[in-house]
């Protein structure tokens, strides 16, 4: 009876008591996707305190632990900084501050990624990007670097200020409860910062910009469509011009050119497709691809003003926040301004008070795959030099969010890390990548920041390794160059764009001797450029790289050479217009001759509509031009009615692996569709196997009626009204990919051909990061990036730029007294 | 004289919300269950407790938000982070969703208060009858 009496209570005490249990724990540790809801929605300390951020940095001052002397920071309007510092170290640690006050998330995200702990914090889904990074091993030259790194000397002192300042940052949003808002989304909290974290930042770029699987596309291609054919189709030199920009004589000093041999490694393995497949898995930042990247200077005997310009866009990623930083440093040692890396003490691009530099990829080849001979009867080892060897071996665990920590173990050989499970008996596939090799590219930076001539330019980047770039160069005394510094590795011989053997006949045995890489200063056209091309002549005499990938196929360089070549007494306006020119390069070729092509055929009523737009238009890639959407789905049809049968006949795995599908973006084919069309139309590729013979011609005019059809049906019957901006569009994506955080899609002009390049089709995520323009005739700068200074998207700061980058508008590059004068700016004190 | 009585409803209402401000100032998320389970204790019936808890969690949260309206557009912060967590982009969900997680924290809090209470009141009278009976049989 008494029991019956507490029975109701009793249970009433228990069903309160799961419920508040079940609040506590959903509220303290969060549910799924769900964070901790506590700590998250608290108004105090939760994600409230990014609303502070709407309002932008008022006048104070700030003690930081570690700063020799005072120090100042002032903030345009659009938040581009300006450093002035009593001692060069202060000078690091305030850019550390900096870096951290605004870009902090960014910083965190870019480290784990190089340091495999993305799954530590977004859970499983990470894991792959993560084993990847363990095997190819950032950390593990970041750590190289630091150790080989002279602690006296000014490389490894930037790095410690630098991550100084950012460790005093990290304190002080600890202490206030301020950190970044992602980091209270996703619950967790920054670890300090260390020099290792920048090096591993410095990693991450040399990965994205020139770690490529190409020579496993090759191994594919030659099994399924033949060495030879694959040699004509993506053939070393390219079929076309590819507007180099250093025309020789060239030297050859001291190591011998590649000699190619024929079928030398033309068996494929399963091995390779396992790779290939992993590699088709990663995100598309893990791997280059594609184009990126124009840079130019022009002699004062081309400008209005008798000095300089030079002009810089660098194609990356587009996303929010921008990878960009802006700002302008003054120290007893330092005068520089321009945009750095979130992670790096140092601009990259930019000027001093005499040079100014900007940088594109060389794009040779940086990524060598060794087949390695395993046998189970020798567990742990491989055949190298007529013996076995062990292979070294690494262990790492890696820290996986809401599930268990994954161990992985990482075998070197000589060449470099297996960089997957030798799940095929007999073979595994390591990887040499000059972006793995420790380089002082800090240290390059350095002396760049403090040259104030050629001689000094160019002796810094004596010691720059990877990624390879071409650094065009323009000072304020008349000069201009450009030099394509960085590893050009050469092996013994064999075939570096296949997979090689990895028995030791066709190991690296050097690189190219810095003085033979290529490189012009002050040339007789007075001008010089780059747009990732090959910039060199057929008569180089060192292996660089091949026409698939390695190198863009120069319709930008020759857009650019064209502009500059034509005019004298340029201007900063002509500069401009350069950079947003939208003209496709290609289509001016092809399209006359698509014209001719289809005169005198036989065209139905919308297919004449159709013919009478191509007939008007410019060449031009605006947002509203139908022309430019009727080129581009003929080029794409018309590679694909030349290449498809056969890859189709040749079973090339294309649906597969996304990297052999056919497109614009197979350089290799686009330079041999311009060629064959131009110089060869009876080429026997316009012939499909056991087909009727084809010309060029009958190709061109099947790829235009079925370019019409399929634009009749996705944008309706009027072609007039077909406008580029209906099928072609650009996204800045969140770097967090959060699409609320994210830009767009928004009707976008340009393709991957033109000065003011987007890469991709139909949405394009990559294009003009940065442009910038250097005038020495007064001495000012321009500059503009798609994004904003801060990371923090409920910021004023967030996408200050969008808009004028958009529009082709500029903001002048001013110095800190000028910023200091600004309406609406304002200065912080940075105390001891 | 009864418990209740001597810390009428207001009050603890008022105590409730401040020390729930307070404690949201300072990041102390979990003030609303202890104030919840304490209002539980002082206020009678056990409806007006949890009433009164509800109360004071939802204001004790949504006025350090206002307050921080005055200074800052709260609703832009809430809007991005509605957008971050997939639930569209209307800045008003994660304020209100704010509020109602407090008051939720500080009702639950109350009620496991009143059942503790219940229960206990339970065994006495339990108890009580026990002894009661046992009394009258020594009696007899």
């Amino acid at each position: 009876m008494a029991a019956g009496r507490l029975l109701t209570p009793a249970l009433h005490v228990i069903a309160s008591l799961v419920c508040l249990a079940l609040l506590l724990f959903v509220s303290a540790t969060g549910l799924g996707p769900l964070p901790p809801l506590g700590p998250t929605f608290v108004p105090g300390t939760g994600v409230w305190t990014a609303g502070a951020d709407v309002q932008l940095p008022r006048a104070e001052t700030i003690h930081g632990a570690g700063l020799q002397r005072a120090a100042r920071v002032t903030f345009e309007s659009n938040g581009v900084a300006h450093l002035q510092a009593a001692t060069d170290t202060d000078l690091y640690w305030a850019i550390g501050y900096l870096h951290a006050r605004f870009r902090l998330f960014q910083m965190d995200l870019l480290r784990r990624q190089g340091e495999s702990r993305l799954s530590q914090i977004v859970g499983p889904d990470a894991l792959p990007v993560d084993r990847f990074e363990a095997r190819l091993g950032l950390l593990r030259t970041a750590q190289a670097e630091w150790a080989a790194m002279p602690r006296s000397g000014e490389a490894a002192g930037a790095l410690q200020a630098y991550a100084q300042g950012v460790n005093a940052r990290i304190r002080e949003d600890e202490a206030q409860s301020n950190l970044p808002l992602l980091f209270k989304m996703l619950d967790y909290h920054p670890s300090p910062w260390t020099p290792i974290d920048s090096l591993v930042i410095q990693g991450d770029m040399a990965q994205t910009l020139d770690f490529t699987d190409d020579p496993l596309d090759y191994a594919v291609y030659a099994r399924t469509l033949g060495y030879t054919r694959t040699m004509q189709w993506f053939p070393v030199l390219p079929a076309n011009d590819p507007h180099g920009y250093d025309p020789g004589p060239y030297a050859s000093l001291g190591l011998q050119p590649l000699l190619p041999q024929q079928g030398a490694a033309t068996a494929d393995s399963g091995a390779v497709a396992e790779l290939l497949d992993s590699f088709g898995r990663l995100p598309a930042y893990v791997l280059h691809h594609g184009a990126n990247s124009n840079n130019w200077a022009v002699g004062g005997a081309k400008t209005a003003s008798g000095k300089p310009l030079l002009a810089g866009d660098p194609h990356l990623q587009q996303t929010l926040p921008a990878i960009w930083y802006q700002l302008e440093a003054n120290s007893p040692g330092y005068h520089f301004s321009g945009v750095s890396i979130p992670g790096l003490p140092v601009i990259l691009i930019g000027h001093n008070r005499d040079i100014a530099w900007s940088l594109t990829n060389v794009q040779n080849q940086a990524t060598l795959f060794y087949r390695e001979r395993t046998d189970r009867a020798h567990p742990g080892q491989y055949y190298w030099k007529g013996a076995w060897r062990k292979m070294a071996t690494l262990t790492y665990d890696i820290p996986v969010e809401g599930g268990p920590t994954d161990h992985l173990t990482v075998q070197l050989t000589v060449h470099g890390p297996i960089m997957e499970d030798a799940r095929v008996s007999g073979q595994a596939i390591s990887v040499l990548w000059m972006g793995g090799l420790p380089s002082p590219d800090a240290e390059a930076m350095l002396k760049i920041l403090r040259a104030s001539d050629f001689t000094a330019f160019r002796n810094a980047l004596r010691l720059w390794h990877a990624p390879s770039q071409n650094f065009v160069y323009a000072d304020r005394r008349g000069n201009v160059g450009l030099i394509s510094a960085g590893y050009y590795p050469i092996v013994r011989r064999g075939t570096p764009w296949l997979p090689l053997p990895g028995d030791g006949s066709a190991d690296v045995v050097g690189t190219i001797p810095f003085d033979a890489i290529p490189q012009v200063y002050n040339p007789p056209s007075h001008y010089v450029f780059s747009a990732n091309q090959r910039p060199v002549g057929d008569s180089y005499p060192y292996y660089i790289g091949t026409s698939k990938d390695f190198f863009d196929n120069g319709y930008r360089a020759a857009e650019i050479e064209t502009f500059l070549a034509r005019h004298g007494r340029l201007t900063v306006r002509d500069m401009e217009q350069l950079q947003n020119d939208t003209h496709d390069y290609l289509a001016g070729l092809i399209v006359p001759r698509l014209l001719s092509a289809l005169s005198g055929r036989r065209l139905g009523a919308r297919e004449r509509q159709a013919l009478l737009v191509l007939q008007r238009w410019n060449g031009n890639m605006d947002v509203a031009s139908p022309g430019a959407t009727i080129w581009w789905q003929f080029w794409t049809s018309y590679l694909l009615k030349t290449f498809k049968p056969w890859w189709d006949f040749y079973k090339v795995p294309y649906r597969t692996f996304a990297s052999l599908a056919i497109g614009p973006g197979q350089v290799a084919l686009v330079e041999d569709l311009e060629s064959w069309t131009l110089h060869d139309p009876t080429n026997g590729a316009f012939t499909p196997p056991r087909s009727r013979r084809r010309s060029a011609n009958d190709v061109m005019v099947a790829a235009f009626t079925d370019a019409v059809s399929v634009l009749s049906k996705q944008l309706g019957g009027n072609p007039a009204g077909w406008r580029w901006g209906h099928i072609h569009q650009r996204e800045f994506i969140s770097l967090a990919q959060i699409p609320s955080l994210g830009y767009g899609p928004r009707a976008g002009s340009g393709d991957p051909w033109t000065v003011d390049a987007a890469d991709g089709f139909p949405i394009a995520t990559a294009g003009p990061s940065w442009r910038f323009i250097m005038d020495w005739g007064t001495g000012g700068a321009l500059g503009v990036y798609p994004g904003g200074q801060s990371e923090n998207p409920v910021s004023d700061w967030y996408e200050t730029g969008i808009d004028a980058w958009w529009q082709g508008k500029y903001f002048p590059m001013i110095d800190a007294a000028a910023a200091r004068r600004q309406a609406g700016s304002v200065t912080w004190t940075l105390l001891p | 004289m009864k418990l209740g009585a001597m810390r009428p409803a207001p009050v603890v209402l008022v105590a409730g919300v401040a020390i729930v401000w307070t404690g949201a100032v300072f990041g102390l998320w979990w003030i609303p269950v202890a104030v919840g389970l304490a209002a539980g204790m002082l206020v009678r019936p056990g409806k007006l407790a949890v009433l009164i808890s509800l109360v004071a969690g939802a204001a004790g949260w949504a006025g350090p938000l206002a307050w921080q309206s005055l200074s800052v557009d709260i609703l832009r912060t809430a809007s991005v982070v509605s957008g971050i967590m997939g639930a569209g982009s209307n800045g008003w969900t994660i304020v209100l969703f704010s509020v109602f997680l407090a008051a939720l924290l500080c009702g639950a809090g109350a009620w496991l208060s009143i059942a503790v209470g219940g229960l206990v009141r339970a065994l006495r009278a339990t108890s009580g009858t026990a002894r009661s009976g046992r009394s009258k049989a020594r009696t007899r």
